[in-house]
């Protein structure tokens, strides 16, 4: 099964990891959209349907990502949608989560730290794709 | 269930805790003391009196001694501590006026030792109780002698000390009692007024150290902020690079000029909270010189004209021609007119209007900025000043911004000698306004 052609939407509210993470990943051949406000996020999963979300955890709130997580995973159509979230704030506060441990507490598949390396983010990425 | 207690509390309770089990130990001592006494004075001195009474009542002593011990080791003691405390006296207090009265009353010179427990009445309860301690033990001790010397209880002599017994006549008794009685009200008055300002003096104590704590804690929280706020730039240039050789060549000055920016602000935020330390520190010299104001707020308008345009905000600045010059440094004032525009300027709305507009009050200049932007919520007015704080509001318009301007500038205004205040409605715009002080007279050597 290939990974190709899948539709990734990028929920960040600053435009230059969206450039970052859109460059690599369409790069790649994935189909990319961005949504840069919390609060439009489940619209734009809804009208976009990804495949995979990546996700940031601070936005107009420290932890407005979470919240958007939250939101995806009520969806019944986006209930099992594969959610990256990747964060700037993972090593400097004391949110210690992972989805092994914390798999119930925080429904996304991955947390990742920003900057991601683009062999990073492409390996999982296709590894989320692909166990979805 | 435990009682909710302040940190004051907890500490005056092991304050307490400590004096009972010292007290435990003393205790030990006098049992010890009063068994060596008694042969001594039976032997040495030919004093003649009933020793097994006496033992008895050391065997009493012992024997609550053990249980008071007991008491204090078990969990949740501190509970108890006040009523082990007055048990504990009490019991002392009776046990001692028992074995004078049955080592002969007033005859035994041991009587002063009842001092001793006035004394440690008064720093246990410096209070009322210590004057209630000191009344019962004077009244056991009168009572006792004024029993005896009257026949009303059975008298047990202690012969061989004094040539004639002090009950043979009244004045000297009456003088006993009259001297040890005010030497027990003075003793208790002295030591429960030190006792108070030592508790006093722990209280202030405790609460210094809690502040400082509470401090510790908001500097850790600041130092997480802080790197998070460098490692978010930092991270998005890192970003933009790493794409650099998957972009055509076209892109790539876009990205390295973004790259550029985020490391732009990232070394402006590192020398904004340098300066903001070096305040905090009262390190940084303040070189201030005549400066006219209207020079610096025209060109912070121009520089900000671009956003003003962007954000459809109108800036008019409102200055009388014939404001003198104030005494400042250039940079400072520079930075608080800049960021106080930019504020005013970011957190408006398209069709909004700023106004600067300054006026004499005093011996300074008072410069005020007004908005008709997204203004501040009551809540938030007490802490805008403060290191890296933000209201939600400002959070929603510029995510970017980390919350260190108005801390600078309030430290910048206040370390050129002025003040720096807010008014604001929520939904109604903010007024901001500093003062400098004017230049022109020279300071008195």
């Amino acid at each position: 099964m290939t990974t190709k052609g899948k539709r990734i939407l990028i929920i960040d509210d600053d435009t230059d990891f969206i450039t970052a993470t859109r460059t690599i990943l369409a790069g790649a051949g994935y189909e990319v959209a961005d949504c840069t406000r919390a609060v439009e996020a489940l619209a734009r999963v809804r009208e976009f349907a990804p495949d995979l979300i990546v996700l940031d955890v601070m936005m107009e709130t420290g932890t407005a990502g979470f919240h958007v997580s939250y939101e995806v995973r009520k969806d019944p159509h986006f209930a099992k949608t594969p959610i990256l979230m990747v964060t700037a704030i993972h090593q400097t506060t004391p949110l210690r989560f992972s989805p092994e441990t914390d798999g119930e507490y925080l429904p996304v598949q991955k947390l990742l730290d920003k900057p991601v390396p683009a062999d990073v983010l492409l390996q999982e990425v296709a590894h989320l794709l692909e166990s979805a | 269930m435990n009682q909710p207690s302040s940190p004051g509390n907890s500490a005056r309770a092991d304050e307490t805790f400590r004096q009972l089990a010292w007290f435990v130990r003393l205790r030990w001592l006098a049992i010890a003391g009063v068994l060596a006494t008694l042969p001594l004075a039976w032997f040495l001195l030919r004093l003649r009196f009933q020793p097994v009474p006496l033992l008895a009542v050391t065997v009493w002593l012992a024997v609550y001694n053990f249980f008071l011990n007991w008491q204090l080791r078990r969990p949740a003691a501190t509970a108890r501590l006040a009523s082990l405390a007055r048990a504990q006296i009490i019991l002392d207090i009776c046990s001692l006026v028992l074995l004078l009265y049955l080592g002969g009353g007033i005859e035994n010179p041991f009587s002063f030792y009842l001092v001793f427990h006035t004394a440690i009445a008064a720093i246990i309860f410096p209070g009322l109780g210590s004057l209630v301690i000191t009344t019962l033990t004077f009244g056991l001790y009168a009572l006792m002698v004024v029993l005896d010397w009257t026949g009303t209880i059975p008298h047990f002599p202690l012969t061989g000390l004094y040539p004639v017994s002090p009950y043979q006549t009244v004045s000297p008794m009456l003088a006993n009692l009259f001297v040890f009685g005010s030497t027990l009200y003075i003793v208790r008055y002295f030591t429960a007024a030190i006792s108070r300002r030592l508790s006093h003096r722990t209280d202030e104590l405790a609460a210094a150290n809690r502040k400082l704590q509470e401090a510790d804690r908001t500097r850790l929280q600041s130092i997480i902020t802080v790197t998070h706020e460098l490692r978010s730039p930092a991270a998005a240039a890192a970003s933009l690079l790493e794409v650099l050789d998957r972009v055509g060549p076209e892109e790539r000055p876009g990205l390295i000029d973004r790259a550029r920016q985020r490391i732009g602000g990232m070394l402006r935020l590192i020398e904004d909270l340098l300066d903001l330390h070096q305040l905090d520190l009262g390190t940084t010299k303040v070189e201030a010189a005549p400066l006219l104001v209207a020079a610096v707020v025209e060109a912070a308008a121009a520089e900000h004209a671009a956003l003003a345009r962007e954000r459809g905000v109108t800036v008019r600045v409102e200055l009388a021609p014939d404001l003198p010059p104030v005494k400042a440094n250039a940079r400072y004032l520079e930075f608080t007119v800049s960021n106080l525009l930019s504020n005013a300027i970011q957190y408006n709305r398209p069709g909004g209007s700023v106004t600067v507009s300054a006026r004499l009050t005093g011996a300074f200049l008072e410069v005020e900025v007004v908005d008709t932007g997204i203004g501040i919520p009551e809540a938030d007015l007490p802490r805008v000043f403060d290191v890296f704080y933000r209201g939600d509001e400002a959070k929603k318009t510029s995510r970017l911004a980390p919350g260190l301007g108005l801390s600078l500038v309030k430290r910048l205004v206040q370390a050129q000698g002025g003040t720096v205040r807010v008014e604001s409605q929520a939904g109604k715009g903010s007024r901001f306004f500093f003062t400098v002080p004017i230049a022109g007279k020279p300071e008195p050597a």
